[in-house]
């Protein structure tokens, strides 16, 4: 018998609406997000990940940004905060007993991808692993204006500097896997070019994925950190999700360890 | 002919019982002193209004304003205060039985001096103390929360200022909203100053759990309070905060880092080692900057500066080499919360 599919809605503007499938019981891996692309396709999503979810037992939710809302939830420190709008999905969920604790997977494809590492980078302490894959383009641990980098920019709130500095160490600590298909190195009109991110990402997503890798790893030796990044390419996939999933992506998404279960602190070694 | 003395019996229930007074039941008062010898920190009196100058109302226990007539009777606690844009006053009672209301919370006492532009305090004649089943004096120390419990919530905030109204309570209300929009239960502790419901409403008015200040441990104010008495009360509301489930609590210290207590406070390890972070809230630059110096001497090293500079119109050109300048809605954003938290990590590692 296959997980059961809820759709749950949300408040517009406020709080998402969400696809959850399965539900949590004691002493399972924590839940897995999992976020979308531009283009919305949580049904599909969801169909493809519902029998690697059924063998594993595990909860997924996967919020939906929508497009009236949240055009560009794919940068949550943009003005409609993708971010606090998951972060108030996340509450209901607790209050209403579908998620545990406070800490969870997150998973995102192409623009969940860039969504997924940002949250992440913002919230550490929330997210024990973190499953991304054939992101456009990324947020680099560099001095590259913010949302290229970590630098300054006029497209950043103010206290986006500290937020991501402040981070950084903890972002680097999570388990992080990085998937992209070994054939998504075409640029559509879905890839944000230009001289600056060309130069510092790469023209393609697959170089992009590639060199972003290389960046947190070197972050990661800078800051003496063990390597948890965990690479490879899907083989024979390009920038399609259910390809993807069908050639290992859900396995990825759903099979990879948790460090951590969400009984732990929340307030991960404030206090050690 | 024999004259008998009638002891008054004041009927209790026309009184007006101030915010200090909230933890003592009504049904435990059994006595009345009409003529007391001395008066001390915390005891409960009951007065009557015979003057309205500056406090023109009161804050009552059930967390109303009520306004102030002649001839009111409240029942308020002895207590000290220090307010450098208001009264500083000391416990005690003028041989004409006059006192004055130094505080709107409910804190009675005798007034040293005020600030220029100030009226004179209300005017308050003192009917007695009230007495409890025993006999005894009732004082706010008698339902003071129980000590025992030791452990303090998971990561420990504590915001100074440069001074009154600084800022620090729209710091502490903006951090504690950061923190409980991240997810987290959250506890808020006015650690020091006078008896008043403005401020601990402000922090339950942001998501805190727990909300609790100095009088919960028993005094009205902690002008002139011995800094062990103090130092074990931030203790007990600490842990109290801890208890009752709350993960993280942020503590407000108020007056500026050079009033005597708070002074006294920083320079000794207590307050210290409760506390993971330091926030500093400041006026302007140079009050800013020397708050700094001083809490550098003591080895305070905070992790940012918020306060009414961050609202002045140059604002933006305000710089402390890496510290951060946040105001306060980025203090309430949660995002704000959670790089915090790494930064307390850090600093523990390290």
């Amino acid at each position: 018998m296959g997980h059961r599919l809820a759709f749950r809605p949300g408040i517009p503007g406020r709080i998402p609406d969400a696809l959850v499938l399965g539900t949590y019981k004691e002493g399972m891996p924590p839940p897995l997000l999992v976020v979308h692309g531009i283009g919305r396709e949580t049904d599909q999503m969801a169909e493809a990940l519902a029998p690697e979810a059924a063998a594993t037992g595990r909860l997924v939710v996967l919020p939906v940004f929508d497009a009236a809302h949240w055009k560009t939830f794919q940068r949550p420190t943009q003005r409609s905060r993708a971010d606090l709008a998951l972060l108030r999905l996340l509450s209901a969920l607790r209050f209403e007993g579908t998620l545990p604790g406070h800490r969870f997977d997150l998973a995102g494809f192409s623009g969940g991808a860039q969504f997924a590492h940002r949250f992440t980078w913002l919230y550490p302490h929330l997210v024990d692993g973190l499953a991304v894959a054939s992101a456009g383009w990324w947020t680099f641990p560099d001095s590259a204006p913010f949302p290229y980098g970590m630098g300054a920019s006029d497209q950043a709130p103010k206290a986006a500097q500290i937020w991501l500095r402040s981070n950084l160490r903890a972002f680097l600590s999570r388990r992080i896997v990085v998937r992209v298909g070994e054939q998504d190195n075409v640029v559509d009109h879905n890839t944000r070019s230009g001289e600056l991110i060309d130069a510092q990402q790469g023209l393609n997503r697959l170089m992009r994925a590639r060199r972003w890798v290389s960046a947190l790893r070197e972050a990661a030796r800078a800051e003496n950190l063990p390597d948890q990044i965990d690479f490879d390419t899907i083989p024979s996939c390009g920038h399609d999700f259910v390809a993807c999933a069908q050639a290992g992506l859900a396995r990825d998404f759903l099979q990879a360890p948790s460090i951590v279960h969400p009984s732990q602190s929340k307030i991960e070694g404030v206090s050690a | 002919m024999i004259k008998t003395v009638i002891t008054p019996t004041p009927d209790m229930s026309r009184a007006k019982w101030c915010h200090a007074t909230r933890r003592i039941a009504q049904d435990h008062v059994f006595g009345f002193e009409t003529h007391p010898e001395q008066i001390n920190a915390g005891d409960l009196l009951l007065v009557e209004v015979t003057k309205i100058s500056q406090h023109r109302r009161i804050q009552l226990r059930d967390g109303r304003f009520s306004r102030l007539f002649t001839g009111d009777m409240i029942v308020l606690a002895a207590g000290a205060r220090f307010a450098t844009d208001q009264f500083i006053g000391h416990v005690g009672v003028r041989s004409d039985r006059t006192l004055d209301l130094l505080a709107g919370g409910g804190v009675a006492g005798v007034e040293e001096a005020r600030h220029g532009a100030v009226k004179p305090p209300t005017t308050l004649c003192l009917h007695g103390r009230l007495l409890g089943a025993d006999g005894a004096v009732l004082n706010l120390k008698d339902e003071a929360l129980a000590g025992g419990a030791t452990d303090l919530p998971e990561a420990v905030f504590t915001v100074l200022g440069t001074g009154m109204n600084a800022g620090k309570t729209d710091a502490v209300a903006g951090l504690v909203n950061g923190l409980t929009r991240l997810g987290l239960r959250v506890g808020a502790v006015k650690a020091t100053g006078t008896a008043a419901f403005g401020d601990t409403h402000l922090y339950e008015a942001a998501g805190a759990q727990t909300v609790l200040d100095f009088t919960d441990c028993g005094m009205a104010s902690t002008y002139k309070q011995p800094i062990d008495r103090i130092e074990t009360s931030i203790t007990r509301l600490l842990a109290e905060t801890a208890r009752r489930g709350c993960e993280v609590a942020v503590v407000e210290i108020a007056d500026g880092i050079s009033q005597v207590e708070t002074a006294e406070l920083l320079a000794r390890p207590a307050l210290a080692r409760m506390t993971d972070g330091w926030l500093l809230a400041a006026t302007d630059e140079l009050t800013a900057e020397v708050a700094l110096a001083r809490l550098a001497s003591r080895g305070i090293a905070p992790l940012a500066l918020s306060g009414l500079m961050t609202r002045s119109p140059v604002a933006d050109d305000l710089s402390f080499g890496q510290l951060p300048i946040l105001d306060r809605g980025e203090l309430a954003d949660p995002a704000t919360a959670s790089a915090f938290l790494q930064m307390l990590r850090q600093e523990t590692a390290a």
